[in-house]
């Protein structure tokens, strides 16, 4: 009965659209193509008003004739467009920041985001928000500013690579504009595949993915790039002490425009004042390419094609290490009408990695690496308040390359590793459904398959069923819960806890069945001060099935038989996430706090004990804040403190030919020493009203302020002369300062 | 960069100690001579003595062609024991081993068992120098000619420098499957030593200990053998775990896997040797 009820309301709502013309667009920063959430919307002549989402869209309904409407938005300049009966339905419209810009957080939420939003467990970052943070050596991070968020762990000291509410890092789907990057760092994760330049923001779910994504359990990280139509040429850049970046973009045209930037470190340009002529042909570098370039047809298409390539070179003559990603994607997106918008879209994506030697010319050479060729549609048809649906398709043929070493030097045959190819699919339909101002639910069903080819063919069906509801007790507060059920379909053979770039992506077989999870979670959700503050406490359990680790002593690296390490049980992690935002005034930032558990429980691993999971931190405190002292001078410090990380110590030793060797304790059942950290910077802006096209802007970093020497890893030596051993603490960082040149034209 | 910045610093670990457990090492040949077996008692991992032997044990290998030799304890060095007679082992043929001790001195002998097999071993063809400059040093890469044989094998390699052992201790083993290799004649490199000149030129005397330098006419020995694939990896598993994690590489830490039964640790493993030798000629 509630059906044909909604599909009459359905039909008495198109007739009524029939009537009006509908203007629908995007709004956005012009600084750094941020989409402004919550920015409003005035038909002057009617004063009819309506804001902005999430992603920083709009639709309103417009009778026959002519109007202006005015975009507002606070900190930012105000503009009018003129809309007559030949004007177009699409608008997008950028907005310039006012002399307020640093005095006003750029979000791209709504400002009571945090308590109408559906989706549990979603985090957002402004490109504003994470410029302003301390950086270590000169390059703020996106990666590591994202572990500074409740449940988000941070894998390693300084590492890229992060655990969402205690999952592996493999179970991470990080996407940049919608195209898979399966490893997204540089110089073994210390920094980030991502120039923050050409980043319009990020937006990570903890579990609860949109259904139009799938194939992780943990989280679902989607990086955007700048898009919008510039008026004119200009760029932004950085000069640090080991990198420097340059982002451009400018129109070509009325309908194109174009953004690229670069990136690359230079610690090896040095080598060459070395004596050594070994060392002067030593390569230490990294660089990434970003290009973008946007074709806006007609008012209701355009097509982006987005490119990408990063690469990580060290070597000497008589070796190297070269790894990096390759993604490339072709998007055309259209209105079909007023209240339905599809996307279609290629993409591209390709890791790989190669070690070489060449030691007196016997040349060998190891690659290895993972390609994925992906066809989306995606579709969202926003008919009225009880029918927001998105649907779409995904395909996505895999091919994995685990290993190829070539000998030829040695006048050996080659030693390869069979690939194999998967082919993927998933299809979703979900809806959100707002019965009131105060009651909205979504739900929806994504049912995937996986089929390998090769060796142990298998096909793998799955359904992903996601189910919320926030229910706004007042105008300010909501409650909220969620479930959804993913399953994975690749992992990662990786036994490093510090993001070794060595990865091997490996399939789901006949003998290896996928993951799968099964995620509640609920919250209370307060904001404060007309939504200038935010509170919110979330709890969650994750129940895990079929989740991988590896036998001890695993042997992952060119194994012809690489399922035989692989050791599989279930799961949980839970835990509980608090969070106090301020987002306004000269003093913003967060402080959240998180305490929570995850173990595993695998058969052939630690006897069959029940362990806690590597990355398994109880407590953990952020403090993030930014200080704006003038237009010029603006302040901002990080403290973190975490739980140490499980870790295995030695309980005994033996003794062989005069050198001990230990017996360990069960697996994990120690921890490292807490971890705790305060980082600052200052942002200088000499001439924050100067008119000039060139504006120029002084970041000055200090990491690890009080010089924490936080244990990287725990090792054991044995005294010289006496050959006891003893226990040291490796630690990577002392305080490090630095200072970074931000420049904009 | 990871490694330029990273530093070490002494900590104390707080760590529950485990019961001591039976350590029992040996590695039979096919040298003729008194073999050895070596038995001892584990420790807490930060005791500040060294791990005793263990005395009074009755220590006796037997074959799988029935011969049987009975170890004695060494009179001078507690928990060492040598076979009353000499022997050599002979390949194709199984050792077992049984050590029968009052451990934990409850009045009622314990019994541990181990049990190898002996592999034939490859013969070395010849051996060879190569010289090579590694940032700004000299260096001399030793290469191995052998075919190896078409199964899957294990090898370790003992190398001598003027008869002296330069790889005595577990963590210098050169030890290499033949999974890159398979079936194929190879041209190994199995060794890199320091030239001489290197010593002048690094200016760290203290590092003759640690590095080996190359003179003109060292004479070189390679020992190889074809060991059990258990004892293979025991040998990687020893190297690995010695000096804790490795976060970068390493996966976690995990209990080195022995052969031994009733909760020992340690291995015993048996190997036949080939061997030849090469005088090194400095070349300018």
């Amino acid at each position: 009965m509630r059906l044909i009820l909604s599909f009459f309301l359905l039909f008495i709502t198109q007739v009524s659209f029939a009537q009006m013309r509908t203007i629908r667009g995007s709004i956005s920063d012009s600084d750094s193509g941020t989409s402004l959430a919550g920015a409003s919307i005035l038909v002057v002549e009617t004063k009819d008003k309506t804001i902005s989402d999430k992603n920083g869209t709009y639709h309103l309904s417009l009778p026959e004739g002519n109007f202006t409407l005015r975009f507002t938005y606070v900190g930012y300049e105000n503009k009018d467009i003129k809309i007559g009966r030949d004007s177009e339905s699409v608008q997008n419209i950028v907005l310039r920041p006012g002399n307020l810009l640093k005095e006003v957080t750029i979000s791209a939420l709504r400002k009571d985001h945090n308590i109408s939003n559906l989706t549990m467990g979603t985090e957002r970052l402004s490109i504003e928000e994470i410029r302003l943070l301390p950086a270590i050596m000169g390059e703020v991070d996106i990666l590591k500013t994202l572990q500074l968020l409740p449940g988000v762990q941070s894998v390693s000291e300084s590492s890229n690579g992060f655990s969402v509410r205690g999952g592996s890092p493999d179970q991470n789907l990080i996407v940049l504009d919608n195209t898979v990057v399966y490893n997204p760092s540089h110089q073994m994760g210390f920094f980030s595949a991502f120039n923050n330049d050409i980043i319009s923001g990020v937006e990570l779910y903890k579990g609860h993915f949109p259904s139009r994504q799938g194939g992780r359990l943990s989280s679902l990280l989607e990086v955007k790039t700048r898009d919008i139509m510039p008026e004119k040429f200009n760029g932004t850049g950085g000069i640090g002490l080991i990198s420097s970046r340059l982002m451009a973009e400018g129109p070509l045209g009325e309908k194109v425009s174009w953004v690229a930037a670069a990136r690359r470190t230079y610690a090896d340009l040095f080598l060459f004042l070395s004596s050594d002529k070994d060392l002067r042909g030593a390569r230490l570098y990294f660089y990434d390419l970003n290009g973008k370039m946007t074709y806006r047809f007609s008012t209701k298409d355009k097509l982006e094609l987005n490119i990408y390539n990063g690469l990580d070179k060290m070597g000497v003559s008589l070796g190297s290490f070269d790894y990096g990603n390759t993604a490339a994607s072709l998007t055309w997106s259209r209105a079909f009408r007023d209240d339905l918008f599809g996307k279609f879209s290629l993409h591209f994506t390709d890791y790989h990695y190669a070690l070489a030697s060449n030691l007196n010319e016997m040349d060998v050479s190891w690659k290895s690496g993972i390609g994925d060729w992906t066809f989306r549609s995606d579709f969202q048809q926003e008919i009225n308040d009880l029918w927001n649906l998105s649907y779409g398709f995904t395909g996505i043929f895999h091919q994995f390359t685990p290993g190829e070493i070539s000998m030829k030097g040695l006048n050996l045959n080659d030693y390869i590793i069979p690939g194999n190819e998967a082919f993927e699919t998933g299809v979703y339909l979900s809806n959100e459904q707002k019965f009131s101002d105060r009651f909205a639910v979504k739900y929806g069903l994504r049912f995937s398959s996986f089929s390998n080819k090769g060796s142990n063919e298998h096909t793998y069906t799955a359904l992903e069923p996601g189910l919320g509801f926030v229910w706004r007790l007042t105008e300010s507060s909501s409650v909220k819960a969620n479930y959804s059920h993913n399953s994975q379909y690749m992992q990662l053979a990786n036994n490093s806890s510090a993001g070794s770039p060595l990865d091997i992506w490996f399939s789901a077989s006949s003998t290896i069945k996928p993951q799968e999870v099964h995620l509640f979670s609920t919250g209370y959700f307060k904001n404060f001060a007309e939504n200038d503050y935010e509170s919110s406490v979330e709890l969650y359990y994750k129940n895990l099935k079929n989740v991988i680790d590896f036998r001890e002593h695993a042997d992952l690296l060119m194994n012809q038989q690489l399922e035989n390490e692989v050791r599989t049980g279930t799961g949980k992690a839970y835990g509980i996430e608090m969070m106090l935002r301020k987002n306004t005034g000269r003093l913003t930032g967060f402080v959240n706090y998180t305490l929570s558990r995850s173990e595993r429980n695998i058969p052939e691993v630690n006897n069959g004990k029940t362990y806690l999971a590597p990355f398994d931190k109880t407590h953990v405190v952020n403090v993030v804040a930014t200080y704006n002292f003038s237009k010029k001078i603006n302040a901002s410090a990080i403290w973190v403190f975490a739980t140490g990380t499980p870790t295995t110590y030695p309980v005994g030793r033996f003794e062989v030919n005069g050198e001990y060797f230990p017996i360990y304790s069960g697996r994990n059942e120690y921890r490292r020493p807490n971890y705790d950290r305060l980082d600052l910077s200052l942002n200088y802006i000499p001439n924050p009203n100067s008119k000039k096209k060139w504006k120029g802007e002084w970041n000055l970093s200090l990491y690890n302020v009080y010089n924490r020497k936080n244990p990287w890893a725990i090792i054991y030596q044995q005294d010289d002369d006496t050959g006891i051993p003893y226990a040291e603490k490796l630690y990577l960082f002392g305080i490090v300062p630095s200072i970074t040149y931000n420049f904009k034209f | 960069m990871l490694f330029g910045n990273s530093c070490t610093e002494p900590i104390t670990l707080e760590t529950d100690d485990a019961s001591p457990v039976i350590v029992i090492y040996g590695v039979l040949t096919d040298d003729y001579k008194k073999q050895e077996v070596k038995i001892s008692r584990s420790s807490p991992y930060f005791d500040d003595v060294p791990n005793q032997g263990v005395s009074e044990a009755n220590v006796v290998v037997r074959t799988s062609d029935n011969l049987f030799y009975r170890f004695l304890e060494d009179d001078s060095i507690k928990g060492r024991y040598f076979s009353e007679s000499e022997f050599s082992v002979r390949a194709g043929i199984d050792y077992m081993l049984t050590i029968d001790v009052d451990f934990d001195k409850d009045g009622i002998p314990d019994k541990y068992e181990a049990t190898t097999t002996a592999l034939p071993s490859p013969q070395i063809d010849s051996l060879s120098f190569e010289s090579i400059d590694l940032f700004r040093y000299k260096n001399h890469i030793l290469y191995i000619y052998m075919q190896d044989f078409p199964e899957k094998n294990n090898y370790l390699f003992n190398i001598f420098r003027n008869d002296s052992l330069l790889t005595g201790k577990l963590t210098d083993f050169v030890v290499t499957n033949d999974d890159l290799f398979n079936g194929q004649y190879i041209k190994g490199d199995i060794y890199l030593f320091d030239d001489v000149a290197n010593l002048s030129q690094g200016g760290n005397r203290d590092e003759e200990n640690r590095r080996i330098y190359l003179r003109d006419g060292d004479a070189v020995k390679v020992e190889l053998g074809q060991i059990p694939e258990g004892y293979y990896h025991f040998i990687l598993q020893c190297r690995k775990e010695k000096n804790g994690e490795n976060p970068m590489f390493g996966g976690p830490s995990s209990n080195i896997v022995t052969n031994i039964s009733n909760g020992g640790v340690g291995y015993f493993s048996t190997y036949t040797i080939s061997r030849n030798a090469i005088v090194f000629e400095m070349r300018e």
